[in-house]
C-alpha cells in the first residue's frame, strides 16, 4: 500500500466561523493504479490536496488519526524534512489551471531544471538532460527547451506541467483537474499521454475532476466526495455499474452521453451543502430522495458491499432497490 | 420562414503591423476568424455550434446577433437585411435578439435587486408602462422556476449558480425574443444541476417558441439539447444537420475525429480512435482551401486548392469535405473506427 489516510478532518476558520472543508475521510492507494476523485465545486477536493501535500493556508487545521505514506507519518513528520525527502521526490502535484502556473519570464525547460535542482544535488548538465527526456516522455519537442509559456498552447503547458511533476520519479503524482479548459481532441492526448506515464514508471495518480466521463476512462478506481469525505469509493467497473449511493446514482443520471442521445437527464434537486456546523448526520440527507429517519441521526458508517467497494449510506443494504427507483425521475422531482 | 439568415458571412481580425513589416512595406497579416458563412437559423429550433476554441463559434455569435458587423456578407432578419435597418428598425430588432450569458457569477451587477436585474431591459427600452414590466417580470421569474414573492428583492450574492442562470434566462426572455444566444451557459455550473437547466431551456424554447443558438464545445450536451448541429473548425462550416445525423453518421473527417475523441460515461464502452494529425493552428496566411487539410489523413492536392462552403438552400445533412462521397475514404474511416 501506498498511502492510507484514516479519519482526515480540515477545518478553516473563517470571520469566527467553522468551516469544516474535509470530515472524516479515509481512503486507501495502491501502487501503480489511477484513482479518480469525483465531487462538485465546494465538496472538499481541493482541501484534500491541500492537507496531502500538507499545504494548508494558516486558517486551516488538518487533524487525522493516520496520514501514512509508504510507513511514514506525513503530518507529524518535522516541516523541514517533509519538504525536503516527500514533496516533489515522492509526491507531485500538477496544479488546476496548468495555463497560469508557470512563470511567464521565465523559459520553460529551465523552469524544470530548477524544480529539479532545488530538490536534488545535480549538476546544470545533467538537469537539462532530464528535462530533454521528460520532454521527449510526455510528448514535447525537445528544441521547446528554451521558449517561453506565451508561446506554448494550453494543451502544451499541462504536458510541460506534468513533465515537471515527474522529474524526481515520485510514486505519487496528484493532479487537479489536468483536462479542464482543454479542447476534446487535445484531451484525449492528455489522457493517452497520463495512461502511458502510469505504465512506464509504474508511479500511482490521484487525479481530480468533476467529469465522470473523463473518469471512466483514465480511472482505475473511483472515490465520489461528497460533504467532505468520500461516500462510494469503488473499481471504475464497479461503480458504473452498481453505484451505491444514491449521489452516484445521481450524477450517473445528470450526465449526457454522445452514445445515448435520447437520454432524459436527471439533475439532483438542492444544492451543495454549506458545512459550516459540525453535525452529525449524512450531508446528502437533505437532497437524497431515500432519506430516512435514521439518515439525520447518525454520520453513516462506511461499509463494504463487495470486494473493494466501499459505501457510506444507511440503505446500502437496499442498493439494488434504490438504483431501480432512482433511474425514474419522478423519484427526484417529488 | 427563416429568423435569422447569415449570407457568404466572412470577418477578418487584422494582427498589429510589425515594425520590420512596416518597414518592407508589408500588409497586416490577418485572422480568418469566420470565413464563407452560409447559415439559417430556422424557426424553433434549438442550433448547436460545436467546435475546438479559436475555431470561430463566438464570433458568429457576435456577427449573428449584431454586435459586430462582418468585413463581408450580409446578415437578414426576418427577410430584412442587418446593415440597412434604420433606428427605429435596429431597436425591434434588438429586442427580438437575445443573449444568455457564460457565467452567472459575472453577469449580474450585485447591487440590483433580482426583480430589477430582470425588468433592466424592458425598462431602458420604455416597452411597458411599470405595472405591466412588474406582471411580466413576475411571470418570467415564475416560468424560469423562481417564486416571485421570495426572489424579487434578494441580490445575486444570496443566490447559488444554478438559480443566477435562472434569473440571466429570465432577463433574456422578458423581452419575448425570437431568437436566444446561448454561449456556453452552464460551463460555470455544477454538474448535478447542469440537467435542469438545459431541461429548462428546452422547454421554455418549445413553449415560448423562440429559436436558441447553443454554442458549446461539450458534444454531449448537444446531442442532448439541440436539433441542429453545426460543427466549425478554424472559421469555417464544415458540417450540418440533424444532431442525429452529424453525432451517428458525421460525413467530414474533422466530425469523426471530434466525436471519437468525446470521453463516454461508460467504462464497458471503447472509443474509436481519433483520425488526425498534428495540433490546432492559428488560421493566420493560411492557404485559401479546407483549414483542416493539414490534419487531414484523407487531404489531397484539392482540398489545399479551394474550400467548398455549406449552403443553406436545403436543410438536409451536408459536409464541406470534397471527398464525403468516396466510398473508398468512408470505408477507411469506418475500418478505422473499429480498430
Amino acid at each position: 500500500m501506498l498511502l492510507d489516510v484514516r479519519n482526515l478532518g480540515v477545518k478553516y476558520r473563517m470571520d469566527g466561523q467553522q468551516i469544516n472543508a474535509v470530515n472524516r475521510l479515509s481512503f486507501q492507494l495502491e501502487e501503480n493504479e489511477i484513482f479518480g476523485v469525483v465531487g462538485e465545486s465546494g465538496c472538499g477536493k481541493s482541501s484534500l490536496i491541500k492537507a496531502l501535500l500538507r499545504l494548508v493556508a494558516r486558517n486551516g487545521l488538518v487533524e487525522a488519526d493516520s496520514v501514512n505514506f509508504q510507513g511514514q507519518e506525513l503530518l507529524q513528520m518535522p516541516m523541514e524534512e517533509f519538504r525536503k525527502n516527500i514533496l516533489w521526490q515522492k509526491i507531485a502535484l500538477v496544479p488546476q489551471s496548468a495555463m497560469n502556473s508557470l512563470n511567464p519570464v521565465y523559459k520553460v525547460g529551465p523552469q524544470i531544471v530548477e524544480a529539479i535542482c532545488a530538490h536534488v544535488q545535480m549538476p546544470d548538465h545533467q538537469a537539462r538532460d532530464r528535462v530533454h527526456e521528460l520532454f521527449e516522455s510526455v510528448g514535447l519537442q525537445k528544441d521547446l527547451f528554451d521558449s517561453y509559456p506565451h508561446q506554448f498552447s494550453g494543451g502544451m503547458r499541462q504536458r510541460a506541467m506534468i513533465a515537471m511533476a515527474l522529474a524526481l520519479d515520485p510514486q505519487l503524482i496528484i493532479m487537479d483537474e489536468p483536462t479542464t479548459g482543454l479542447d476534446v481532441l487535445v484531451q484525449d492526448k492528455i489522457l493517452k499521454t497520463l495512461r502511458r506515464i502510469k505504465d512506464e514508471t509504474k508511479c500511482s495518480m490521484m487525479i481530480i475532476s468533476h467529469d465522470i466521463a473523463i473518469m471512466s476512462e483514465i480511472a482505475t478506481r473511483i472515490g465520489v466526495m461528497y460533504g467532505g469525505s468520500f461516500v462510494e469509493i469503488a473499481p471504475t467497473m464497479d461503480l458504473f455499474k452498481d453505484p451505491s449511493h444514491p449521489y452516484t446514482m445521481g450524477l450517473t443520471n445528470a450526465f449526457p452521453s454522445i452514445r445515448e442521445l435520447g437520454k432524459e437527464l436527471i439533475s439532483i434537486p438542492g444544492s451543495p451543502p454549506v458545512m459550516v456546523r459540525e453535525e452529525n448526520k449524512c450531508w446528502f440527507e437533505p437532497r437524497c430522495p431515500f432519506a430516512a429517519d435514521g439518515c439525520r441521526q447518525s454520520f453513516p458508517a462506511a461499509t463494504m458491499t463487495g470486494a473493494n467497494h466501499v459505501v457510506s449510506c444507511l440503505r446500502s443494504d437496499e442498493r439494488e432497490m434504490l438504483a431501480q427507483l432512482a433511474k425514474e425521475k419522478a423519484t427526484w422531482t417529488s | 420562414m427563416d429568423i435569422l439568415k447569415l449570407e457568404n458571412v466572412s470577418q477578418e481580425f487584422f494582427l498589429p503591423r510589425k515594425f520590420s513589416d512596416i518597414v518592407t512595406n508589408k500588409p497586416a497579416r490577418s485572422i480568418r476568424a469566420v470565413q464563407a458563412m452560409n447559415l439559417a437559423i430556422h424557426e424553433n429550433e434549438i442550433l448547436g455550434i460545436a467546435g475546438e476554441s479559436g475555431c470561430g463559434k463566438s464570433t458568429t455569435c457576435l456577427i449573428a446577433a449584431g454586435l459586430l458587423s462582418p468585413t463581408n456578407g450580409v446578415v437578414v432578419h426576418r427577410g430584412q437585411s442587418l446593415a440597412a435597418m434604420d433606428d427605429a428598425e435596429k431597436k425591434t430588432f434588438r429586442r427580438s435578439v437575445q443573449i444568455i450569458f457564460q457565467d452567472p457569477y459575472e453577469s449580474l451587477n450585485p447591487r440590483f435587486q433580482i426583480g430589477d436585474a430582470v425588468a433592466e431591459g424592458p425598462r431602458a427600452m420604455q416597452l411597458w408602462p411599470e405595472e405591466v414590466i412588474q406582471e411580466k417580470v413576475r411571470s418570467i421569474l415564475g416560468a424560469v422556476g423562481l417564486d416571485p414573492d421570495r426572489f424579487m428583492k434578494r441580490f445575486p450574492h444570496e443566490l447559488s449558480g444554478g438559480e443566477r442562470q435562472r434569473v440571466g434566462i429570465a432577463a433574456a426572455l422578458v423581452l419575448e425574443p425570437d431568437i436566444v444566444f446561448a454561449d456556453e451557459p452552464l460551463s460555470m455550473l455544477d454538474v448535478s444541476i447542469r440537467a435542469d437547466i438545459l431541461a429548462l431551456i428546452k422547454s421554455l424554447a418549445a413553449e415560448r417558441k423562440f429559436s436558441c443558438v447553443y454554442v458549446s464545445h461539450d458534444l454531449s450536451i448537444l446531442g442532448n439539447v439541440a436539433d441542429r448541429i453545426m460543427i466549425m473548425y478554424l472559421g469555417q462550416a464544415v458540417e450540418i444537420g440533424s444532431a442525429r445525423d452529424v453525432l451517428t453518421n458525421p460525413k467530414h473527417p474533422y466530425t469523426k475525429a471530434l466525436i471519437s475523441a468525446v470521453p463516454i460515461p461508460d467504462p464497458t464502452i471503447e472509443r474509436g480512435i481519433p483520425k488526425i494529425v498534428g495540433d490546432l493552428s492559428m488560421p493566420v496566411n493560411t492557404h485559401h482551401g479546407c483549414q483542416f487539410a493539414p490534419r487531414c489523413p484523407y487531404a489531397k492536392e484539392a482540398c489545399w486548392q479551394s474550400f467548398r462552403p455549406l449552403s443553406d438552400a436545403h436543410t438536409q445533412h451536408q459536409s464541406s469535405c470534397v471527398r464525403e462521397t468516396e466510398a473508398d475514404v468512408i470505408g477507411e474511416v469506418v475500418d478505422a473506427d473499429r480498430g
